[in-house]
């Protein structure tokens, strides 16, 4: 296994100039937009709405929550992207090679698995050193908050690469595309299915205050109840993995 | 159990497809031998070598390699395989010495001075991206890579296709060093069948999905001949010596069995020693039922 995920590793090594812009680019840029926000423009702005009565303390603090949250999601979403390693492998045939090795098919499915989980703990990695800046920097969302972002953060990216790597084994080579979006739009589905009420009511009666229900309650379980969304993480990856290895074995030439 | 002199064995093995059907194919390689597996493309050749290898899953029958069943000690039984096939298989941006990091860690015999020793032979770039590589050095990395683990059977799937005569022939200089050691064994799948009749001992031609002969190389060469004569004369010919002719206006050619009864047989006509290429455009021709084709 460890060759295999070696060999995952080259395939990151790739893509390393892309992961280091993009990280490196993330923490300075939100750096500095706390720095904005306690001391330089868009502290001044924000003053001025406030004192214009166009928004409220919470209202600002809100806008500056979500800018974090997004800076929090880049990370993890770039480096737990690996439909390059699965696009790589078949452009390379590597299959072949990798069915003439003394390695199981188990192991040849867990090495994958495992690879899409070692990426995303890197952007997990990232996220934890911007949560210890930031919160240390200000006030707006503290560290505990930012770790229950995190980790619903890295539970989303470990049920998408987990349904990804499942329907790679499903769908079987050149179908890399759908195995990428079907789960994109299955958590578009859930999440709208979760929300329904609140949507229909912003959608088609304008209910703003169904949009700000909608996000207090997703942060809200991201702050506090992201230990739900880490078990269902765990349970599907388990699953995952255990159809995708009776999947691979009966399709030998695939995994 | 398998027969342990034997390095591959394969009993009454099928694979339906749909389209292309394995039907029951079974064939040994002996040990320290050199078995040219020859057919023409998409004659069943490369889905024979991933049954044997159990990269994929087959219908019926059994596959022994080094006298065990790959259904049990698929993984452990590849340890001692190196396998060459027509592509390089491995990404292009890796260069060989990262190609060697990875294998390193997989193989438990990998043997990296070996590896290197080879890549120097074969002058390849150690740390040069293999994409940048020809056709001919990306055979030679793999055989480098086939070669460093202490395998004792070495599998290949064309793997002198389309590359140049001389490397080529530099290929066939290293399998041949290869199988000095009495207990390394050669399973080389090709269509080109000059290569063969240099190296093989042993001989299995596929056709169709069927096995249609198989046989020590050099029996089967002095068994078969191509006899010519007059068309009209085809017909005085004992069937059971004819494999499958081709008649043409000119006259007739045909393949047959016995090369030394039908030349006492037919001392008027010409009976000329028939080379691989000839034995399998024949037979295969027969298989397609063109046993007495008129062109």
């Amino acid at each position: 296994m460890k060759g295999l995920l070696i060999k995952d590793f080259f395939c990151l090594k790739k893509q390393l100039i892309n992961y280091l812009f993009v990280i490196v680019g993330v923490i300075v840029v939100s750096i500095l937009f706390v720095l904005s926000y306690n001391f330089g423009n868009i502290h001044a702005q924000f003053t001025q709405l406030i004192d214009s009565g166009e928004s409220t303390e919470a209202g600002v603090t809100m806008i500056a929550s979500n800018v974090l949250l997004l800076f929090m999601l880049i990370p993890i979403a770039c480096t737990g992207d690996i439909t390059n390693l699965i696009t790589d492998d078949e452009k390379a045939s590597f299959y072949k090679v990798a069915s003439a090795l003394p390695v199981s098919v188990s192991i040849r499915v867990a090495s994958r698995f495992l690879a899409g989980y070692l990426f995303i703990a890197i952007g997990v990695v990232v996220d934890v050193i911007m949560s210890m800046v930031i919160s240390s920097l200000t006030g707006i969302i503290s560290l505990e908050k930012f770790c229950g972002v995190v980790i619903s953060f890295a539970s989303i990216m470990i049920l998408y690469v987990s349904l990804f790597l499942l329907l790679v084994y499903v769908l079987g080579k050149g179908k890399t595309t759908y195995a990428g979006v079907i789960p994109l739009l299955a958590g578009v589905i859930v999440y709208g299915w979760v929300h329904f009420d609140r949507l229909r009511a912003f959608l088609m009666d304008n209910n703003d205050d169904a949009l700000m229900e909608i996000y207090q309650r997703t942060t809200g379980f991201m702050f506090y109840r992201s230990y739900l969304l880490l078990l269902a993480a765990v349970v599907v990856s388990f699953a995952a993995y255990t159809a995708a290895v009776w999947i691979a074995k009966r399709k030998r030439g695939v995994a | 159990m398998g027969d342990t002199a034997n390095v591959i064995e394969l009993k009454g093995v099928s694979k339906d497809y749909g389209d292309f059907k394995l039907d029951d194919v079974s064939f040994s390689v002996p040990e320290g031998s050199v078995c040219g597996f020859i057919g023409q493309n998409g004659a069943g050749k490369t889905t024979t070598i991933q049954i044997i290898l159990d990269a994929i899953n087959r219908d019926g029958g059994e596959v022994y390699v080094f006298g065990k069943s790959m259904d049990k000690d698929s993984v452990a039984i590849r340890e001692d395989i190196g396998v060459v096939f027509d592509e390089m298989g491995f990404h292009d941006f890796l260069s060989a010495a990262q190609i060697n990091t990875i294998m390193k860690n997989i193989y438990k015999n990998w043997n990296q001075e070996t590896y290197f020793a080879y890549l120097k032979r074969f002058s390849l770039p150690a740390k040069k991206a293999c994409g940048s590589f020809s056709r001919g050095m990306r055979m030679k990395l793999q055989i480098a890579v086939a070669l460093s683990h202490e395998a004792k059977l070495l599998i290949m799937d064309e793997p002198t296709s389309g590359l140049d005569p001389i490397v080529r022939n530099e290929m066939l200089q290293i399998f041949r060093e290869f199988v000095v050691e009495e207990d390394h064994t050669i399973l080389l799948s090709s269509h080109i069948t000059g290569d063969l009749e240099k190296l093989a001992d042993e001989v299995v031609f596929i056709d169709g999905g069927k096995i249609v002969l198989t046989g020590n190389k050099d029996e089967l060469l002095e068994k078969h001949g191509i006899l010519r004569c007059k068309k009209d004369e085809v017909k005085n010919i004992d069937k059971d010596l004819i494999v499958s002719a081709e008649i043409s206006s000119l006259g007739a050619e045909i393949l047959v069995n016995d090369r030394k009864t039908a030349a006492k047989k037919y001392p008027e006509m010409i009976v000329e020693s028939a080379g691989l290429e000839e034995i399998m455009i024949f037979y295969a021709n027969r298989e397609k039922g063109y046993q007495m084709s008129q062109n």
